[in-house]
């Protein structure tokens, strides 16, 4: 029973040693270096794209919220909106709650300051 | 002065094919400083300053490389690489991420805000004048006792050591030529040099380049013969005083590692990521030796071209500067490596080692005839143009954020004179240096100076940073952040001025609780302390209300509302921009000062003046203001200039190359990693 665990010890001074020669004599990779190259990129172009993904997200939303929060961009255009048309037919519908239209929104507030047509 | 090094090495630069080639070097960058002063109007602030706002993105990006690589960068990184590897190639990958950052966050908010100086950006956003007034003070001090001095130092190692010349007269000489074009030109004659700088620099470096690896068998025998460059006198000469360990002349065991252990390695990989871009945020997005390179780009498109081509060029130096390095040591391991300091004094006159020769070795003893004035012509490229790049930018301190304050009132032609005045008078400093270079050349009086700067970077980064990004930063809080960074980088840096760095034989006495900490986590703490001190008092205090702050932070930086100036009153904030011509107008003070100028200028106007007027270009400023533009027009300039929007078309492909370039870098650092 006790020979298994002194011949581990042995085992394992013997690898001290040699790790110790490997490291004068050339670098040990896990990978050859284009691998780790061709590795890191396409986790940094994932990242990438995650960011674009959450930013077109996060982007659609904010636009969804009302026009007073992306400042000039829907009055720069000079574009109209009609009355009731609001917002529609953007993706971002999918995030809204099917129980209610406004379920979380107030449409009231942001009304106002948008250049609307009306029936006059 | 090479008389006094018993050198080997020395080589006197004395036949046709290396004089012809100097000459036509210095025949040509006179030729485009001579050429680029006619294209562009040199007469008004925004023209001389800021090259009139009309630079496309190759000069930019080739200006921005021309500047940042200096002679320092030769002997440095060359030397570091001699000594320990590959590691110190971290600090130019480095820069390539930061270098975006400058185009896509730090360059646009500049822009709209409509500023020239970094000092005057500040006393915009908060207001007061103590801010911009201690970093005016602390920019100059910097250009003076860090940048300009390291590359006087490693363009003078260049010169005596290698070539043997007279390094009063060679230094003179190209301080007169830098001159030359820096005084008369302005940004834009320097900018269109500096391409030209750029183009000598990489191809003469692919020469040495070549010649280097050609020598040693290729790519791979750099890699198989660098562990066993051991120099042969490893063993100390008087060993009852010191003994002279392993690690002080054998190549380190993870020189073709880019991360090194955090805890025992020169550059632990922490420290390379994230305290190096602390430094780097200063060099290179709130420093006005790079910034304004970026504010002449013609828009906001041009300029971020102009950092991706810079980003791409930042990739050369690995292969241009820290493998030849390496392939030095190799081949002159006795020299480069050495280890007795008897040795190395007698190599080359430092007792501390010889690594910083590693480059000016290879060029004298690889390059046949003709080249050698090539890598000579290369060398001088890399001083001429940082000099003059630091030159111009602390001139334009000096002239917007020192003069105005003295004389609010002053016309563009005083204030154009000044700023030439205070070039002449840098010009001497660097010439009174000279000797100070010299004595220091055996001590290590350079070593602290390149360390200075991450002692004192940190807290401007961290408040430029907080001032972009956070509404809520206000004036006590960036000024008390400053002071408190100053302070707490002073604790590290005077210890080690006096107790001195040590050796690698000879280790400083200075405590390990105040030296003891790698240089870069130490910028790292002193970036903490300045955010917290600077969010900690601007939490204390009042608020800077919004309307002070449109188009001076990041979010607001597409506001198009008025925005309020504080101390909106004084008359040094009235001269900011290229729309200076506006603001004249609306002063009525325009024509009132053109006329007080110009008769009497007629009158008494000697053949010397008019030579003096036309070398500076003051003569046509007068031409220029004859077509008054109606107000409207005007106005319409002004929005124009601090105008961000962009093409979306040429934006997405910038936007892609920045990305292209990205995965570059980062398949690069995972490939030495």
């Amino acid at each position: 029973m006790f020979i298994p665990p002194v011949s581990l010890l042995g085992v394992l001074l013997i690898l001290g040693s040699v790790s110790c020669q490997q490291g004068n004599a050339s670098i040990q990779r896990r990978f050859p270096q284009w691998l780790t190259g061709l590795i890191s990129v396409s986790v940094f172009l994932f990242l990438v794209l995650a960011v674009f993904v959450v930013n077109r997200v996060w982007c659609k939303d904010k636009k969804e919220r009302g026009p007073s929060e992306v400042g000039e961009r829907f009055t720069e255009k000079g574009e109209a909106i009609g009355n009731g048309t609001e917002g529609r037919d953007s993706g971002a519908d999918n995030f809204r709650s099917p129980d209610h239209e406004n379920a979380y929104e107030n449409h009231i507030e942001w009304e106002e300051q948008v250049v609307q047509t009306t029936a006059m | 002065m090479a008389g006094q090094h018993p050198t080997t090495q020395t080589v006197a630069i004395n036949n046709v094919a290396d004089i012809s080639v100097i000459s036509i070097y210095f025949l040509v960058v006179i030729g485009v400083g001579l050429w680029s002063m006619r294209r562009t109007n040199r007469g008004t602030v925004g023209g001389y300053f800021l090259a009139g706002r009309n630079m496309v993105w190759w000069p930019v990006g080739a200006s921005l490389f021309a500047s940042n690589i200096g002679s320092g960068h030769f002997i440095g990184l060359a030397g570091t690489g001699a000594a320990s590897g590959l590691a110190v190639a971290g600090f130019e990958w480095n820069a390539l991420f930061v270098v975006l950052l400058l185009g896509w966050v730090f360059v646009p908010v500049y822009l709209t805000a409509g500023v020239i100086t970094m000092p005057q950006y500040l006393k915009k956003r908060f207001g007061g004048s103590r801010i911009r007034f201690y970093l005016t003070i602390l920019s100059l001090f910097l250009y003076i006792f860090t940048k300009i001095s390291v590359d006087m130092f490693s363009g003078a190692v260049f010169i005596q050591q290698a070539l043997g010349w007279n390094i009063y007269i060679s230094v003179i000489a190209l301080l007169v030529i830098t001159m030359i074009y820096t005084v008369t030109g302005g940004l834009a004659a320097l900018m269109y040099t500096d391409t030209v700088q750029t183009f000598v620099i990489i191809a003469g470096a692919f020469v040495l380049m070549g010649y280097a690896f050609n020598e040693i068998g290729g790519y791979n025998g750099l890699f198989e013969k660098y562990m066993n460059a051991i120099p042969r006198m490893h063993i100390s000469p008087e060993p009852h005083l010191y003994n002279i360990s392993e690690a002080c002349y054998k190549p380190r065991s993870d020189s073709f590692n880019m991360f090194r252990d955090p805890l025992i390695g020169d550059l632990p990989w922490p420290a390379l990521l994230i305290g190096l871009t602390l430094v780097s945020c200063w060099y290179w997005c709130s420093d006005q030796v790079i910034v304004q390179r970026c504010l002449a780009g013609k828009n906001v498109t041009h300029v971020k071209a102009g950092c991706i081509l810079c980003g791409y060029l930042k990739f050369l130096p690995m292969f241009l500067m820290v493998m030849p390095g390496m392939i030095s040591r190799i081949l002159y391991k006795d020299e480069i490596a050495c280890v007795v300091p008897s040795e190395c004094k007698r190599i080359c006159g430092t007792e501390v080692g010889c690594s910083n020769i590693a480059y000016p070795k290879l060029v004298v003893t690889l390059m046949p005839d003709g080249l050698r004035g090539l890598m000579l012509a290369v060398m001088l490229a890399a001083l001429m143009s940082s000099l003059a790049s630091i030159f111009n930018s602390s001139s334009t301190i000096f002239t917007i954020d020192v003069w105005t304050r003295f004389r609010p009132r002053a016309g563009d032609r005083e204030l154009l004179i000044v700023g030439r005045v205070w070039i002449l008078f840098l010009v001497a400093v660097s010439i009174a240096w000279i000797p100070v270079v010299q004595a220091a050349q055996g001590g290590q009086l350079f070593d602290y100076m390149q360390s200075v700067a991450s002692y004192l970077a940190p807290p401007i980064a961290a408040v430029f940073l907080l001032a972009l990004f956070f509404k809520r930063v206000n004036e006590p809080g960036a000024f008390w952040g400053l002071i408190g960074g100053l302070l707490i980088g002073m604790i590290r840096m005077i210890p080690e001025f006096i107790f001195g760095a040590g050796s690698c034989l000879f280790p400083s006495a200075c405590p390990a609780i105040i030296c003891g900490i790698h240089y870069l986590y130490f910028a790292i703490i002193l970036f903490l302390c300045s955010c917290m001190l600077v969010l900690g008092v601007s939490y204390c205090t009042p608020p800077i209300a919004e309307k002070h702050l449109h188009r001076l932070v990041f979010s607001l930086r597409y506001s198009k509302e008025e925005r309020i100036d504080l101390d909106s009153g004084e008359d040094d904030d009235k001269r900011e921009t290229g729309v200076r011509q506006r603001d004249a107008v609306e002063n009525g003070n325009l024509e009132h000062k053109m006329e007080v100028h110009d008769p009497a200028a007629e009158e008494n106007q000697s053949l010397v003046r008019r030579c003096l007027d036309w070398f500076c270009g003051l003569n046509s400023a007068v031409p220029e203001l004859e077509p008054k533009a109606s107000e409207e027009e005007l106005e319409e300039a002004a929005k124009k200039l601090t105008d961000i929007e962009e093409n979306p078309f040429w934006s997405t492909v910038v936007n892609v190359n920045a990305i292209i370039m990205m995965s570059f870098a980062v398949f690069l650092w995972a490939y030495y990693a």
